[in-house]
């Protein structure tokens, strides 16, 4: 019992051991912790600009998203195209809190229900809206409707031995089916306009620099946090075992591994990862709305994974900053170049890049390495 | 002779013209009369207007009772007006010469009442029926039946006597009876009502439903008039049952078309072709292009735009597993992936060829209509779709089961090894395959131009659905796409009459998610091995 305890410490410290093997992961996270200190300093004493931050805050949501993504695509070979779901839902519930905060200082003044409600002449509010008011309760729903959903879905999907593009196909149809229920005005949540005009967070105003700072600072640590879990978890006998059921589930099987456990877990993790994602991403942005869960932007979620390179966990955070920064910029100068864009980097990454920008690295090298 | 003719020819034109001024003349000299405050005056006015029996009287009378007809005050001019943006664009009523915008205060218009009103809806309708193509006549046979009086009883029983259209004589009878349910006798009334039994227009519902709650009534006319009610009643909800089955077989045969080709494609390749929608919208293009191209006869072009898009979008189709399939094959997530980004680059490439408007392809006249069968209103071009789908289906069915290049598909997608050592050329069946359901999606979108608009979006709207209809019908066999598209056709439509259109979508959805963890593999699959692969 002693002997096994010990054995369990040692595999933990071989695992940070790992980590410290992950050089790329490495760089990332000293950068992040930089960025930590230096950045939020920079955007309090640089008065002009208070958007910059912001904009970075979002890109640190999205690589969190993409990271969620790699976990379940790049090591257990499950492509979902509705990741955007739990991100979503995650949203969603901030976004439910955010509402609450603003209490009788929306247009209609109402102290009892938001804006949105009272427009639709609703009495009451509803019950899935109770909670809300506590900060704490929210951000335990952001865990738990993303993570229960992705369970129970999975739990079914995987059950039955959904896999490969059918899995994928009833992840688009659940994401498409959340976003016409969302669009609903009845539904409960905004319909088309979703939950906007947030006032305050945690009390404090949330458009003045010191929260955005702030906000900055949570996501860079979620994100650090993040990339560890998945470290840890991929660098373990768990993630030894999600890698075969990638590469030969059967086998697996027949090696005697409950396989579906295996997936259920990491699916649901994954998604916990994408709610909290969502969560940290919608003060930073002021508004969720059901355009969250259109299937194209759960589409481009994956994008921002091929492109970093999936299975390599930094490939997803690189893929989604560098992807999110040039749809910065290219929207900018026309959005018809940015689609045309968006396009040939999923054809050229697919046929030319199969593991993304490292690929590239080892192009350059051998290139070099030849000269 | 010759100048003879021409001479009483040009007396005959004269006259007429003649004849068409003093008219005129005479329906401005009414028009005049109306602007008075005694709205009896107006009401003879209006009397008189009625018996001119002209187009231009008929239009006076509707614009009268659309409050467009005004007077100039200044000249007395007889002016239609639009109200734009609260702006007032006046027209010159005898020629339609617009005449610019007049500020409010100049113009006087032609007020009415209640009274004035329903006179007013009686002579038009009485007017529509001595006048105009027998459509025209029976939409006038349908408002007598809601303000008809004996007056007008007179005039229909006239009409019965010349008419000879048998769908006229039949709504004709049907507007008498209304009229006698209301006015005649008991003996009358009973007769009536019994012969009105069974009737679905909602006019004579209303007429049937006030019989039976009017308290003065005898209880004879009660008896009779809940029974044709009944009868009334029942027809409408099998005729409502009719209509929901009708646009359940409609939009599954749209679901269908769209899905057929991927359904090949799945099944015989392997892979997700994600930019099939985009290769409906490209079909749907080229109908747009071909009706351009001849835009003097459209059933031509709509005929001829079929072939032009299956080659068409067939090509595209090579052209997609050439360059991009044909490098992932055996990775069906990267296929997915890649064909995603074309989907985003063709659509993009329409919007900038095209512009992101819609583009209406029109419909040819045996498409456009409606078909009246009992009460019941079936519009042309969905009947069409139904039928040219399963054309198509029967097509597609006969080209796998019949010919050389259908068996090699289908050895391929049985089993594709086994397949190659028999000699059967497995990249060569595979370019084709893509091909072929490139083509039929083409064909969709020429189908799909005729009853939506045409834009780059349009594949999108469809690309969900289809993927739902092929995996829940079973990939790698055409009966359950037939079976998945109609069923989910019809089960969306049953739906939506009691949750709305896109909760009932929401259903249908979910209930797929659900049945998927049940049979994973779709309604009809694949068996044997295989099946696992």
């Amino acid at each position: 019992m002693n002997k096994q305890l010990t054995e369990n410490k040692k595999s933990l410290i071989t695992n940070i051991f790992l980590l410290l093997g992950d050089t790329t992961g490495k760089y990332l996270i000293t950068i992040l912790i930089i960025s930590i200190f230096l950045l939020p300093i920079l955007h309090i004493y640089i008065p002009e600009d208070s958007y910059t931050i912001s904009l970075l805050g979002k890109y640190l949501c999205f690589a969190l998203l993409a990271l969620s993504l790699d976990l379940i695509w790049g090591y257990a070979g499950i492509l979902s195209l509705g990741h955007g779901a739990f991100f979503g839902l995650g949203g969603y519930m901030m976004g439910m809190h955010l509402m609450r905060e603003i209490g009788d200082r929306g247009v209609y003044g109402n102290p009892e229900l938001p804006d949105f409600m009272v427009f639709l002449n609703w009495e009451k509010l509803p019950w899935f809206w109770y909670g809300f008011d506590s900060f704490l309760f929210a951000s335990l729903m952001v865990i738990l409707v993303p993570g229960l959903l992705a369970f129970i879905f999975s739990a079914l999907a995987f059950g039955s031995r959904v896999t490969g593009v059918y899995f994928s196909i009833i992840t688009q149809a659940l994401v498409f089916t959340l976003m016409l229920a969302f669009f609903q005005n009845n539904f409960g949540f905004g319909g088309n306009n979703g939950l906007t005009d947030f006032k305050d967070i945690l009390g404090k105003d949330i458009s003045s620099k010191e929260t955005r700072g702030a906000l900055y600072i949570c996501s860079a640590f979620m994100l650090i946090l993040g990339y560890l879990i998945c470290r840890i978890i991929i660098s373990s006998k768990i993630g030894n075992i999600l890698v075969g059921i990638r590469d030969r589930e059967t086998r697996m099987r027949f090696l005697g591994y409950n396989t579906t456990v295996f997936k259920i877990i990491i699916f649901t993790i994954s998604a916990v990862l994408a709610g909290i994602a969502g969560a940290l991403y919608v003060p930073q942005v002021g508004i969720i709305n059901p355009g969250e869960f259109s299937p194209i932007k759960s589409i481009e979620i994956v994008v921002w994974v091929a492109l970093g390179g999936r299975g390599f966990l930094y490939g997803a955070i690189i893929g989604a900053i560098v992807v999110n920064v040039l749809k910065s910029y290219l929207t900018i100068i026309s959005p018809e170049i940015w689609i045309i864009f968006l396009g040939l980097i999923f054809i050229l990454v697919t046929i030319y890049l199969p593991n993304g920008l490292t690929d590239l690295r080892r192009l350059i090298k051998r290139y070099y390495g030849r000269k | 002779m010759k100048i003879i003719i021409k001479f009483f020819y040009v007396i005959l034109v004269f006259t007429n013209l003649n004849y068409l001024l003093a008219n005129n003349n005479n329906l401005r000299n009414h028009i005049l009369e109306l602007d008075t405050k005694d709205f009896k005056k107006k009401i003879v006015s209006i009397e008189k207007i009625s018996e001119i029996k002209t187009d231009l009287s008929l239009l006076t009378l509707k614009s009268i009772l659309n409050g467009k007809l005004f007077i100039r005050k200044s000249d007395k001019k007889i002016l239609l007006v639009e109200i734009i943006d609260r702006k007032y664009n006046i027209y010159d009523f005898f020629n339609e010469k617009e005449l610019g915008i007049e500020k409010k205060r100049k113009l006087k218009k032609i007020k009415i009442n209640n009274k004035i009103r329903s006179i007013l809806n009686n002579k038009i309708a009485l007017l529509q029926l001595s006048s105009g193509t027998t459509r025209q006549k029976i939409e006038a046979i349908f408002d007598v039946i809601k303000e008809g009086n004996q007056e007008t009883l007179i005039i229909i029983n006239e009409l019965l006597l010349k008419e000879k259209d048998k769908e006229l004589l039949l709504n004709l009878n049907l507007a008498k009876n209304s009229i006698i349910a209301k006015f005649g006798t008991e003996i009358e009334k009973i007769e009536a009502i019994k012969n009105l039994s069974g009737i679905t227009n909602n006019n004579i519902v209303n007429i049937l439903r006030s019989i039976v709650n009017d308290k003065i009534i005898s209880e004879n006319i009660k008896l009779e008039a809940t029974k044709s009610l009944e009868a009334s009643l029942r027809n409408i909800k099998l005729n409502n049952i009719i209509k929901t089955t009708f646009f359940g077989l409609s939009l599954g045969s749209v679901l269908l078309l769209a899905a057929i080709g991927l359904a090949i494609t799945f099944g015989v390749v392997g892979v997700i072709n994600m930019a099939h929608g985009e290769l409906i919208m490209i079909g749907a293009y080229c109908a747009y292009v071909v009706q351009q191209i001849i835009p003097t006869n459209i059933s031509a072009s709509i005929i001829v735009s079929i072939p032009v898009a299956f080659i068409f979008t067939g090509f595209v189709g090579i052209l997609i597993e050439r360059l991009i399939v044909k490098n992932l094959y055996g990775r069906p997530l990267e296929t997915l992936l890649a064909t995603f980004g074309l989907s985003l680059i063709l659509q993009q490439t329409v919007r900038s060829i095209f512009s992101p408007l819609n583009k209406t392809v029109y419909s040819p006249e045996w498409m456009s209509g409606i078909t009246r069968i009992g009460g019941l209103e079936l519009t042309n071009n969905r009947i069409v779709i139904i039928i040219f789908t399963l054309i198509v289906f029967f097509i597609v069915v006969y080209i796998l089961k019949k010919t050389i290049f259908g068996l090699q598909m289908r050895a391929v997608t049985q089993n594709r090894k086994m397949a190659s050592s028999m000699g059967i050329n497995t990249k060569k069946i595979d370019m084709f395959t893509f091909a072929f359901g490139s083509g039929l999606a083409g064909v969709a979108g020429v189908a799909l131009s005729q009853i939506t608009n045409v834009g780059p979006n349009l594949g999108q709207n469809y690309i969900i659905d289809s993927f739902m209809v092929v995996v829940f019908g079973g990939v790698g066999n055409l009966f359950g796409t037939f079976i998945g598209a109609f069923g989910l056709g019809l089960g969306n439509k049953l739906l939506e009459p009691y949750v709305g259109a896109i909760v009932s979508k929401i259903f249908i959805l979910l209930f797929i998610i659900i049945f998927i963890q049940f049979r994973p593999k779709g309604l009809f699959s694949l068996k044997g091995r295989i099946a696992n692969e």
